[in-house]
């Protein structure tokens, strides 16, 4: 199966008032195209961190990233800035949008910027609305972004992730902020993509959502501590195998 | 506790509490200085002319015939309480040289003893003159420009029967002969010297250069004014009111900085307005924090109103010191001719800053006001209320086909007005500011005002500055139709068919039973009446029919249609009044005779420059060579055009209107490079969440900066074309009423559209936006991960 993101030694330190603050140490993993991974770990362990670094979107104090092939340690930021428009996605926990455009026009928004999606105007905004139809949106397409529930808001996240039909879709605490049926949505929604897919790599601190991803990584201070294969198909084993492996991680 | 809350909030917002304080700062001084200019300007002549002791009227005689009578008529009026007599030698435009070169005076000029002047004058540090060294001799502004005439230049006076050299040793400010209207200008020497012209033209044949100038205290003017019109040598006369009104092009300069000021304390006000407004709505959420943990309103209003109102008193002593030297700088432009104490009252300073400080307690009550009406979460929604929220994207992506970028710049101005609305209020007055003045300067040196200085439209005007002696005689119309007859050939020979002609000017007494006016009157060689200009009327075809000006009617009472008597030479004459015009000449004092008038040249009191008005209608090109064939065919004569003409009559003028032109521009650039900086400041500041996701979802730096620097250009973009829009209404509104004073019933701007409407509105332009793309180039330094930040 091809490597779609090769993580190598990777480190990340903060300084803060004189004093280091060694967050990622020397992490190495990788993530199979069409793979779901989920990174799982103690409050203030790096998993943010780490999802924000391979990401492109924080800088890396040693190490190297692979992405499609590409070295994103070595691109300026102008070229990772086009890498996370047109070939990744990101969700965060918060359902952040821009309050000046209604929903529609934040999930289109990246689809218009992108120079390389080969779709028309025309052609973006009836993906955009099939995208809307699928997670069950399109009703709230034209509202404010003030208007809507907080699990519809984080689907309409899930819509701009996928707009430009990314290779990798990035998520951090995707169901965080959401209650029990509104994340269970969501992470439906996420696991059909993959099923489609796209490589879907999760920050959670949720052993629930983490159950139903391919692999689960475990990081602790900085360091991949262990990696889970789910392999069970019942969602109940599958569950309660993970829970067993994060207690003997230390969870 | 409130205390460390406010010590944390100040380091925590050091941004938008910096921008807050500048903001405060700029207020004070703008509000300072702009009443302090605004006092200044509106009493300067009134305060000039106090200081220097103008007296109610005054009268100008030459030769030495006119003086025992004036004298005896005079002392005998109950209403006259002083009279002061001054000794003047008259200078005319042959009678200075500098470099080898006759100076332009523009008008018969004045030689007087600094000892023996009726009236204070001044040096150019608005110092009182009181002496002036032998050898050593003072000249006005205009004379010293014009002429290219440095301090401690030499030249050289002749008049009567003496020629002295003298230093030039500086400018003199003199309220009575000082203006840029009042054509004669004032020389002023040591006792000694002008003692050596007075023993020099002890011979009968330098009586022309002789006179005196009368200073008259009275409760009268009018009757004083009556007297005088009955004696012959008397050159000119005037009221204090008058002379005041000769300082039109300093009160329009003055009032040009009036409405710089006016604009200054309204941009003041919204700027404060909005800043405060803006920076407590940002303050929402610790608001809410606050009401959740059970601090009372009256606590948490108390809070905020002990953090502005500390700031704004930072502000207020920052911007009372500030405010000192940008007022003086705004006084010392505005009034370069006028001499009016001191500049800056600390007085008026420090209560501008104390009402600067009473207006940001209101606006800072003000807007807390709805921290009484917001439960917790409201405020921690930012002030909206879950039900009540407001639709704010009023575009839509998905409905057109534009680059996001612009799309954005448009749908955040259209959903958040409110936020752009100080930079929209500010841009809109500031380019307003410049349109104004660029369309009163334009309109001030366009030859269209030729027809304001009661002569016809021309292409071309010479000015014979030795010759005119010539005409000085009975018959001297005859001889100067003649002369331009001649011309119109010589030119004809040449391939220029043209039309020639001549005014020549005199000042006669004109009466309407009780009602009398001694005032200037021009008369046409080889010119017809129907060639000048008319607000009512019909030219005066005949010989017994005249045109007066509309100040003239007024004042002697009279319309179209009535008869009036002019006292031409020895002779009374009677007119009908065809006419009505407007004039600037002699603050709206005119007539003009139909041109075959009998009328004694010896008697005239000046001639203008020969007119040339081509008769086809050639290119810019041919109008260029035919100036050179001119120029050529008469050497002797200074040669203008008709806007260079009314530029030189003007003189004077010309470069104080230059200046104020960029000291206008100078400040609005600033103002929109502070307001821009700052404002972009605060919106990175706000809006950094919102750049941090754009980033994160993979939008460029170059494509962030553009799109905030997108957002001034548009608001820039908009206020051009609002001001544009306002520029002729807004025009008449604030420079309208000046006009009037100087005589014009209407006036009609002269824009130059290129100038006023393109070249200085795309500099502010191009300066404002330079200034936001600097200042958003901050946007680089914000991470995407800062995407935490967004609210």
């Amino acid at each position: 199966m091809k490597k779609i993101l090769e993580v190598n030694e990777l480190c990340k330190t903060y300084v803060i008032n004189k004093r280091q603050n060694n967050v990622l140490r020397n992490v190495s993993f990788f993530v199979n195209e069409g793979e779901m991974v989920a990174v799982m770990g103690p409050s203030g362990s790096g998993k943010s961190t780490l999802l924000y670094t391979v990401s492109g979107m924080d800088s890396m104090t040693a190490g190297e990233v692979e992405f499609d092939g590409k070295n994103i340690s070595k691109l300026k930021p102008d070229d990772l800035a086009e890498l996370r428009l047109d070939e990744m996605g990101f969700i965060f926990q918060q359902m952040y949008m821009l309050k000046n455009l209604s929903v529609m026009d934040n999930i289109l928004l990246p689809a218009r910027q992108s120079k390389i999606n080969p779709m028309t105007s025309k052609e973006k905004l009836e993906y955009c609305r099939e995208l809307m139809h699928k997670l069950g949106i399109i009703e709230i397409a034209d509202n404010d972004i003030n208007e809507v529930s907080g699990g519809q808001l984080q689907r309409a996240c899930i819509c701009r992730s996928m707009i430009n039909k990314p290779k990798v879709i990035f998520a951090d605490e995707p169901t965080g902020a959401l209650n029990r049926s509104s994340s269970d949505e969501v992470m439906d929604e996420l696991c059909k993509i993959n099923a489609e897919g796209t490589t879907i790599m999760l920050v959670t601190h949720d052993a629930k959502v983490a159950a139903r991803c391919t692999r689960v990584l475990y990081i602790v201070d900085g360091n991949i501590k262990g990696e889970y294969n789910n392999t069970e198909s019942d969602m109940r084993k599958r569950e309660r195998s993970l829970n067993n492996w994060l207690l003997e991680m230390g969870w | 506790m409130y205390f460390g809350i406010l010590k944390r909030d100040l380091k925590r917002k050091k941004t938008m509490n910096t921008i807050l304080l500048i903001f405060m700062v700029l207020s004070v001084m703008f509000v300072s200085s702009s009443v302090n200019t605004m006092l200044s300007v509106m009493s300067a002549t009134d305060k000039f002319f106090e200081i220097s002791g103008v007296k109610d009227y005054f009268v100008a005689t030459i030769g030495t015939k006119a003086e025992e009578d004036l004298n005896d008529k005079l002392s005998a009026l109950s209403y006259v309480d002083s009279i002061k007599s001054e000794k003047i030698f008259y200078l005319t435009e042959s009678s200075v040289k500098y470099n080898g070169r006759f100076i332009d005076l523009s008008s018969t000029g004045l030689l007087n003893s600094v000892d023996d002047i009726g009236i204070k004058i001044y040096d150019d540090n608005k110092k009182e003159l009181t002496k002036v060294n032998d050898g050593e001799i003072y000249i006005k502004r205009s004379i010293m420009e014009n002429n290219n005439i440095p301090v401690g230049g030499k030249i050289t006076v002749k008049s009567g029967g003496y020629t002295g050299v003298f230093t030039v040793k500086g400018i003199m400010l003199d309220a009575v002969f000082g203006s840029d209207m009042m054509g004669t200008p004032r020389f002023i020497i040591s006792r000694k010297d002008f003692d050596k012209f007075v023993q020099s033209s002890t011979d009968e044949k330098y009586d022309m250069y002789k006179g005196f100038i009368y200073n008259i205290e009275t409760s009268d003017t009018d009757k004083v004014g009556n007297v005088v019109s009955d004696i012959s040598g008397v050159a000119f006369t005037g009221t204090k009111d008058m002379l005041k009104t000769t300082y039109i092009f300093d009160m329009i300069i003055a009032g040009i900085f009036l409405i710089v000021s006016v604009c200054l304390i309204i941009i003041s006000i919204v700027l404060l307005r909005f800043t405060i407004g803006f920076t407590i709505s940002e303050e929402y959420r610790e608001i809410g924090v606050m009401k959740a943990i059970g601090i009372k309103n009256s606590r948490i209003r108390t809070l905020y109103m002990v953090k502005y109102l500390a700031m704004a008193l930072v502000g207020a002593v920052t911007g009372f010191f500030a405010g000192i030297p940008f007022g003086n700088m705004m006084t010392e432009q505005s009034s370069k001719n006028f001499v009016t104490g001191d500049n800056q009252s600390y007085l008026v300073n420090f209560l501008c800053a104390l009402a600067v400080l009473l207006v940001i307690g209101l606006f800072t009550w003000w807007s807390t006001r709805k921290v009484r009406k917001f439960t917790p979460v409201d405020a921690i929604r930012s002030g909206e209320s879950g039900k009540r929220y407001k639709k704010k994207g009023l575009l839509s992506l998905s409905k057109g086909h534009s680059r996001p970028v612009f799309f954005m710049a448009f749908n955040d101005i259209l959903s958040g007005f409110r936020h752009f609305a100080v930079m929209s209020v500010t841009f809109v007055i500031g380019i307003l500011m410049i349109t104004i003045m660029l369309n009163t300067i334009s309109t001030l040196q366009s030859p269209k005002l030729l027809g304001w200085f009661s002569m016809a439209e021309c292409d071309l005007a010479l000015e014979d500055k030795e010759n005119t002696e010539k005409y000085n005689s009975p018959n001297g119309q005859r001889l100067r139709t003649e002369y331009v007859k001649k011309m119109e050939k010589t030119l004809a020979d040449k391939g220029i068919p043209a039309h020639c002609f001549a005014e020549t000017l005199f000042k006669y007494s004109i009466q309407s039973g009780e009602n009398k006016s001694v005032t200037l009157s021009f008369i046409g060689s080889n010119s017809t009446t129907d060639m000048y200009t008319y607000i009512e009327g019909t030219p005066p075809e005949n010989v017994n029919e005249i045109a007066v000006s509309h100040i003239i009617a007024e004042r002697l009472k009279v319309n179209i249609g009535d008869t009036v008597t002019v006292k031409v030479g020895n002779e009374e004459k009677e007119f009908i009044i065809s006419a009505l015009y407007q004039s600037m000449n002699n603050m709206g004092e005119g007539l003009r005779f139909n041109e075959k008038v009998e009328i004694d040249f010896s008697e005239a009191l000046g001639y203008f420059s020969y007119q040339i008005k081509y008769t086809d209608n050639p290119s810019a090109d041919e109008i260029q060579s035919r100036r050179e064939t001119i120029e050529k065919l008469y050497p002797d004569y200074i040669v203008r055009n008709a806007g260079e003409y009314v530029d030189y009559s003007i003189s004077g003028v010309s470069g104080m209107l230059s200046d104020t032109k960029n000291f206008v521009v100078m400040i609005v650039m600033l103002i929109n490079i502070l307001l821009v900086v700052l404002m972009e400041k605060s919106f990175i500041t706000k809006e950094r969440g919102e750049i941090a996701l754009m980033k994160a979802i993979g939008f460029k730096n170059r494509t962030l900066i553009l799109w905030q620097t997108l957002r001034v250009a548009i608001i820039m973009a908009a206020a051009v074309l609002i001001a544009v829009l306002l520029t002729d209404p807004a025009s008449q509104l604030a420079v309208g009423g000046i006009f009037k004073i100087m005589g014009s019933k209407y006036i009609i701007f002269d824009t130059n559209v290129l100038e006023a409407y393109i070249i200085y509105p795309i500099a502010v332009f191009a300066v404002t936006v330079l200034a936001s793309l600097m200042s958003a180039l901050g946007i680089r330094s914000i991470s995407s991960q800062e995407v935490n930040n967004i609210e």
